[in-house]
């Protein structure tokens, strides 16, 4: 076995010329996945994480009921006595914050005009603790000092209702028992979440001020934000056992599942970067099997040699099927050194990227090393390259051996 | 020779009285609901959901001419509420507030009442009538009338108002939106002498897409009183 081992390597270095090509067309196949695939888990991740930090937080706690059917009143499927739930959350291990939140609609006016809003009540504090302020474009957003009457408004919303930080407004909506019930606020900042159609609605306000509103004292939900993402579904197990017993029944749901548009975004992604894959593949197979059909070729006399001096067909497939392979493992460690070498030196760069779609600010060019894809791209390269050898490995096992000899 | 001129002059009178002039009957219909210029009318709605009602709700109106109206909301749950109309406009405003909430006369006051049933009550100057045909509903010979809104601030785009043919009161209506679909549709129930007026005194409102729901309008009592403008004034300031 090992003289086979050494004939292979030592073929291999026979023509240094063209196993140079070969290592740098595998090489740079191998190195181009690992750079697509680990810039597109970078995408992912950050993806991943604003979201989460975009206030859907890592996990959402509601009553029960609040999936199995529809509300008829506000805040009919809200969660009554939610301090206690709360205070287990809060004690749970990882977890950084408990957020109670309401979510309803309800009727704006500035005097002369109505509009329609999506109210958001929020606890200020606990919301900073997770990081879950929006990009504020005038005034500021809630303070410690600041009252209960304060809102803050969406940019497309306060243009409709002509109203600026420092103006006020009166918001109208239907509480819990049908009743029409009406506040006025004070707005003291207008947002932006990056969404049209989120801004031309949106406005925050306390939630004292919207349990007064709506009149009742319960909430349409707690979010939870964690130290760690990956920590997700391990604290989720344990938050839901913990809340096993709670009345009203909770139901837990994590951030993929509040987020279909993560899933949707890393499925397409995925696909795309499976068919580079696919196509850089095929083209490092050709040019591999071009040169190895080349190859055989040339060495048809030393392959006739080798005939004549009895060595058995099997093993002259044998020999040239593992000099494929051990090119692929050649080119798959050149690979492997190039693609995180160069994304090492591209990280270390800071290149800026213009802004993704939804934001103002650009972000740096970060490319991860993915264990996953090394290996995988690895494993492919060698197989592949080993499977291309073989048609003119078989070929050469199957010559004639008077006119191999007679061969240029 | 007379037996087929008498068709012909019986046809010939028919035509020349070719159907009543609609505004006239239209503004008979409004001195139904309005019999001063200036008055006050505690109306009272019930609403009827499969049969069921549930509460009363009482409001106090203060009409002025026909582009001035205030409501105020007496039920205890909806005290302190109050609707105001000056021409196209309509405002609500609730207690504890400083502004008022711009509304739309179609939108619900209660139950199926809108705000327009009870606060813009002069059809004959809301809506353009055209007279269709006499037909009989009930037994009772009436005159159907087509309603075209006129303005801006008119509650439904279109009526079907049948009138009587002998006193112009109305028996029955049925209103449409701006797609063309028929919304609900009413009965002019009871109707009574009140210091020399024949006025309404009872109507009910049916839902056509929800069978099974109506709200009954009661005009309880009438008091013919001169109103003062800052009464029907847009600001917050005193009213009384």
């Amino acid at each position: 076995m090992k003289t086979f081992l050494s004939l292979a390597f030592r073929n291999i270095f026979r023509s240094r010329r063209r196993t140079l090509m070969m290592l740098l067309v595998v090489a740079g196949g191998v190195s181009a996945l690992l750079l697509a695939g680990g810039y597109f888990s970078y995408m992912f991740w950050g993806f991943r994480e604003t979201t989460i930090r975009n206030g859907v937080g890592h996990l959402q706690i509601f009553n029960a009921r609040a999936f199995d059917r529809d509300e008829t009143r506000v805040l009919e499927n809200g969660l009554a006595g939610y301090e206690s739930v709360r205070s287990i959350a809060r004690s749970t291990p990882h977890v950084t914050g408990v957020a109670p939140r309401i979510e309803f609609f309800g009727m704006v006016s500035n005097g002369q005009k109505s509009g329609t809003y999506m109210g958001t009540a929020v606890v200020p504090a606990e919301e900073r603790k997770m990081h879950f302020v929006p990009q504020v474009l005038a005034g500021r957003w809630f303070s410690p000092e600041g009252g209960e009457n304060e809102v803050i408004v969406g940019a497309g919303l306060a243009r409709s209702m002509n109203v600026k930080p420092g103006g006020g407004l009166t918001l109208l909506a239907v509480t819990a028992d049908g009743a029409l019930n009406g506040i006025d606020v004070d707005v003291v900042g207008v947002i932006t979440t990056h969404f049209k159609e989120l801004d031309d609605r949106l406005l925050q306000m306390t939630l004292p001020a919207a349990q007064r509103l709506l009149q009742t004292d319960r909430v349409t939900k707690l979010v939870v934000g964690l130290d760690n993402t990956d920590r997700t579904q391990a604290v989720r197990a344990v938050l839901a056992s913990r809340l096993a017993g709670s009345q009203p029944r909770v139901i837990l749901k994590d951030w993929q599942e509040l987020s279909p548009m993560y899933r949707q975004i890393v499925l397409m992604f995925g696909g795309i970067l499976t068919f580079m894959a696919i196509i850089i593949f095929f083209m490092v197979v050709m040019s591999s099997s071009n040169t190895m059909m080349m190859a055989m070729f040339e060495r048809t006399r030393e392959v006739g040699t080798m005939l004549a001096l009895g060595t058995p067909r099997a093993w002259v497939l044998a020999l040239f099927v593992l000099e494929g392979a051990l090119t692929g493992v050649l080119g798959a460690a050149a690979g492997l050194l190039a693609g995180n070498g160069i994304a090492a030196l591209l990280n270390r760069a800071q290149i800026q990227l213009p802004p993704p779609p939804g934001n103002s600010t650009g972000f740096p060019l970060r490319i991860f090393h993915v264990p996953e894809y090394m290996i995988l791209a690895s494993i492919l390269v060698v197989l592949t390259l080993a499977a291309a050898s073989i048609p003119p490995a078989w070929r050469a096992s199957r010559l004639k051996v008077v006119e191999a000899l007679a061969h240029i | 020779m007379l037996r087929i001129a008498f068709p012909i002059i019986l046809m010939a009178a028919a035509a020349s009285a070719a159907g009543p002039d609609p505004n006239a009957l239209l503004r008979e219909f409004d001195s139904l609901r309005n019999g001063w210029d200036s008055y006050v009318v505690r109306v009272s709605i019930r609403n009827y959901e499969e049969g069921k009602q549930n509460e009363e709700h009482l409001y106090e109106v203060y009409q002025k001419g026909a582009e001035k109206t205030y409501v105020e909301f007496l039920s205890p749950r909806e005290k302190g509420e109050s609707l105001l109309m000056l021409g196209d406009d309509m405002w609500i405003y609730l207690p504890d507030t400083s502004r008022p909430i711009r509304i739309t006369p179609l939108e619900r006051l209660t139950g199926n009442t809108s705000n327009g049933d009870v606060a813009r009550t002069h059809y004959a100057i809301d809506y353009d009538g055209v007279f269709v045909r006499t037909e009989a509903v009930d037994g009772v010979n009436c005159h159907l009338l087509d309603l075209t809104a006129r303005r801006k601030g008119s509650t439904y785009r279109s009526i079907h108002l049948w009138l009587r043919a002998s006193d112009a009161r109305p028996v029955k209506a049925d209103f449409f939106v701006a797609s063309g679909k028929q919304l609900k549709s009413a009965t002019y129930d009871r109707y009574q002498e009140v210091n020399g007026q024949t006025l309404l005194r009872r109507m009910t409102i049916y839902d056509n897409v929800r069978k099974g729901s109506r709200s009954v309008i009661e005009y309880l009592q009438f008091t013919q009183r001169s109103l003062p403008d800052r009464m029907f004034h847009q600001g917050r300031s005193e009213r009384f």
